[in-house]
């Protein structure tokens, strides 16, 4: 702002506005500028008469200002305003300014800022001083305060000056972040004595990569008188968006366009020519904003878990219009999050509900505010859930976090866990539809009430069970237990000597204890037969000869040769002697004898035995 | 040595009867447990569901209604591990498959599901319907007859060129299906499997402090890879998520099916 008013002193009810303005900031060396003070908001008798304003580069060409008092209602009250007026010239080409000038208005001190002109040659400037506000069809651009470039020239034919009328696009921040709300005001500037009709919106300038809303402004304004670079204007806000970037990164927003009739006055001294000119008329003129450029920047990471990419400034309020229902009766769940940010883009909480609950999907009302600079409002998620079965189960606390542009951090909004107490019972299945095998569409099947196989799930696994490696190993083993059978068979089979050897002790056992028998049932004839039979038979069968027909003294050889002992052969002998007495004798021997003929009968095997098994007797036979 | 087989013998005589009156008891909760269902009492009819369960017995319908009860109480993992289970024993079961897939539909982030080798259902199919044991005795019948043809041999001499053609088959058929039996019950055609009973993260290594792969929600079924002890605990389980990932995951954050 070239000119604004600095106020000294106290701040009276009544509000006085102090304004310096000039008609023009780039003027040629051969034309005049007008400097202007202007006091609202105070009487003519409460100001001092103002010393013309101290200038570099310009001379005063009257001393005596021109003083024009003006007196408006609006809004139904009076606002009377008095304009102090003074004419310079240029000195020389280059820069010039005024400097800051001091009015005292009431007893109150004012000063107002200092204003910079261009001084140029004159053959540089347009014919308008002649006609300063004269154009035909143009375009105008104004640079865009942040040192945007202006989106086109203006084209070769006689233009409007672009500082006579234009479009200005005021963002209220141009570095966001992503999803952080920007508000812009399109406001129309246009010099005094210029008249607009016919306006129509012929571009709203596309935002790209914005989620936009429109705000509220007075669909009749009344134009305001604002400096503007030194230079006084009047004003109107156009239109006010809300802009919320969608991403992150240099987001562009296009030009706003008008099209319009512009009545510009021809300023001439002459009266005859301002009469009869036929230049004051409406002529067409399109203008555009400038484009608007902003930098948005993405959200800090790592977002806080549940993030949904919500910015703005919320409250949340969660309701639950029952805590004890019955079986089937559904509860309505309302979270509300109030503030300010993209509302219409808002996501509902998660609600992770128990499974024993039928949702619906919730039904959302927006509400948005939009007579302010932001957006504000609520939005409500209302979720009907139907309870399938009875039992107290507890709603889950809900979290809800959210970006924070003001405070550059993410906040979380939390709601605590709620009880539901459900009664009764359902009683008839409750799923609105089923599919075509009749199970419900969006719930479990319902149980099955009989099982037709039953499996056992104690059981370990196969290859951990001994019993099985022995039912297969032993099979395996009998077939080789037979074979060996089948073998050993075979060779007794071929080797009789070997066969009777083998035999020889079984036999002998079972004669002897047949001799017991007989001993129990005092029969000393077989007895005395059997133990014989035994001993005899031991010896014939380990020697594989024939025991029947053998003579002493064959027997007497044989075991010779075999290596047993003299001893041995010589009870041996004596025994079987005895053997033969008591078959033959008509003396009947008393048990104790029997007996020790039984057990010298068992030691003489016994001692055989031994000795046929000894090496050297195996070598000598 | 008699008196101890003797011992056996009585003490087998009298289990055998006691176990088969466990049997209608058994099976009887589980007619409990379907009322209870049916009259909304979903703890108690688990508590039943559960008393069949650990007697040893399982069933399409007994996993199915324990998964529905775990289901109602708002069990997601419990309720996906019980479905799978039924899933296991009838893998067409439309009732089985839709509250599986019900079930599923609640998992806060599912995770893709690779193919799995073109064999590994024809196996599984094999083996859910023949099982290890059923293998095992056909096995071992054959075996036992090409052994007996063997022993005939061997004992009587006896042979011929149908003789030696029935052993060679028969013993090439029951060892066959013994190996086969064996590898049922090594490998069952399911690999040993667990379901994520709470929000954790897939870990490179078995270590708190080891780089997250990614997050696992609860209800996720994962294939068990291998395990990693401290003494005698299991405190992390190696694992393959249903894309293929693998990873670690704390033992706590698991139940197997």
């Amino acid at each position: 702002m070239a000119t604004v008013l600095l106020l000294i002193g106290s701040v009276q009810a009544q509000t006085v506005n102090v304004q310096a303005s000039v008609n023009a900031t780039t003027v040629g060396s051969d034309e005049t500028v007008t400097f202007e003070l202007e006091v609202q908001g105070a009487p003519f008798s409460d100001i001092e008469m103002p010393e013309p304003p101290e200038t570099e580069g310009l001379v005063l060409q009257q001393a005596i200002p021109s003083t024009q008092r003006n007196i408006q209602f609006f809004n139904g009250k009076m606002q009377q305003s008095i304009a102090f007026t003074w004419t310079y010239r240029p000195v020389r080409e280059g820069a010039a300014q005024f400097r800051p000038l001091e009015v005292t208005v009431a007893g109150e001190r004012y000063v107002t800022e200092a204003i910079q002109l261009t001084i140029v040659p004159q053959s540089q400037r347009p014919q308008r001083r002649r006609a300063p506000f004269a154009q035909r069809r143009s375009q105008t651009n104004r640079p865009d305060p942040a040192g945007q470039p202006p989106a086109e020239e203006a084209p070769s034919a006689p233009t409007i000056d672009a500082e006579d009328l234009f479009i200005q696009a005021t963002p209220s921040a141009r570095r966001v972040y992503q999803g952080e709300q920007v508000t812009i005001d399109y406001r129309l500037f246009f010099r005094e004595g210029i008249q607009l009709r016919q306006s129509r919106l012929a571009d709203a300038g596309d935002a790209d990569g914005f989620w936009r809303e429109e705000l509220e402004v007075d669909p009749r304004p009344i134009p305001q008188t604002v400096v503007e670079n030194g230079l006084r204007y009047n004003m109107i806000t156009l239109k006010r968006v809300a802009v919320f970037p969608a991403r992150s990164g240099r987001l562009e927003i296009e030009p706003l366009r008008i099209q319009t009739e512009a009545y510009v006055p021809l300023r001439s001294s002459d009266p005859f020519e301002r009469f009869f000119s036929l230049r004051s008329q409406f002529e067409p003129v399109e203008l555009a904003s400038p484009p608007v450029v902003i930098e948005a920047r993405p959200l800090p990471t790592p977002p806080p878990d549940g993030f949904v990419g919500t910015v703005g400034r919320y409250q949340m309020r969660v309701r639950v219009d029952a805590t004890e229902v019955e079986v089937g009766e559904p509860v309505e769940v309302e979270i509300r999050l109030t503030g300010t940010g993209n509302l219409a883009t808002l996501e509902a909480p998660a609600l992770n509900l128990p499974g024993v609950f039928e949702q619906y999907d919730p039904q959302v009302t927006t509400t948005i505010s939009r007579n302010g600079r932001r957006v504000a409002g609520a939005k409500t998620f209302a979720y009907v859930l139907v309870p399938r079965s009875n039992g107290t189960f507890e709603l889950p606390s809900i979290a809800y976090p959210y970006f924070d542009p003001a405070g550059e951090r993410y906040e979380q909004l939390q709601a605590p866990a709620q009880q539901i107490r459900v009664t009764g019972t359902a009683s008839v299945p409750l799923a609105a539809s089923t599919t075509a095998t009749g199970l419900p569409v969006d719930d479990i099947a319902p149980p099955l009430l009989a099982a037709t196989r039953w499996v056992s799930t104690g059981s370990s696994p196969v290859h951990t069970r001994p019993w099985v490696y022995a039912l297969i190993l032993l099979p395996l083993a009998a077939v080789g237990g037979l074979a060996a059978v089948r073998r050993r068979r075979d060779a007794l089979a071929a080797d009789v000597a070997q066969a009777r050897s083998r035999q020889a002790h079984p036999l002998a056992r079972k004669q002897l204890k047949q001799a017991e028998v007989f001993l129990q049932q005092d029969q000393p004839y077989a007895f005395y037969d059997e133990v014989a039979r035994a001993v005899l038979g031991f010896v014939g069968n380990r020697l594989n000869v024939a025991e029947r027909g053998l003579s002493r003294a064959r027997l007497g050889d044989a075991l010779t040769q075999a290596g047993v002992s003299a001893d041995t052969w010589t009870h041996l002998t004596t025994l079987l002697d005895e053997c033969d007495q008591a078959r033959f004798s008509p003396v009947v021997p008393n048990q104790a004898t029997m007996a020790s003929a039984r057990d010298r009968a068992g030691q003489l095997i016994v001692a055989i035995d031994q000795a046929l098994r000894t090496p050297s007797s195996v070598a000598s036979s | 040595m008699r008196t101890l087989l003797l011992r056996v013998l009585l003490l087998s005589l009298v289990a055998a009867p006691m176990a088969w009156a466990q049997t209608p008891e058994a099976l009887a909760a589980f007619d409990t447990g379907n009322a209870r269902y049916q009259a909304g009492d979903y703890q108690g009819a688990l508590d039943a569901y559960t008393e069949v369960l650990e007697a040893g017995y399982g069933s399409v319908a007994l996993y199915l209604n324990t998964g529905n009860a775990h289901y109602r109480l708002d069990q997601l993992a419990q309720a996906i591990r019980f479905y799978e289970r039924a899933r296991q024993l009838d893998p067409g079961h439309e009732a089985v498959v839709h509250s599986l897939e019900i079930a599923q539909s609640r998992i806060e982030e599912p995770i893709s599901q690779v193919p799995a080798p073109f064999w590994r259902p024809t196996w599984a199919a094999l083996v859910r319907q023949v099982g290890a044991i059923g293998l095992l005795v056909g096995g071992l019948l054959i075996y036992g007859v090409g052994l007996a043809l063997v022993g005939h041999r061997v004992w009587t001499g006896a042979g011929g060129d149908w003789h030696r053609r029935a052993r060679a088959a028969s013993l090439r058929v029951g060892v066959g299906l013994l190996a086969l039996s064996f590898f049922a019950s090594v490998d069952p055609g399911v690999r040993p499997q667990a379901v994520v009973q709470a929000p954790t993260s897939l870990l490179e290594a078995a270590e708190p402090s080891s780089p997250a792969l990614r997050s696992v929600s609860t209800g996720i079924l994962v294939e068990v890879m291998g395990t990693e002890t401290l003494g005698t605990e299991v405190t992390w389980t190696q694992v393959r998520l249903p894309n293929g990932q693998v990873g670690w995951l704390p033992a706590t954050a698991l139940i197997d099916v």
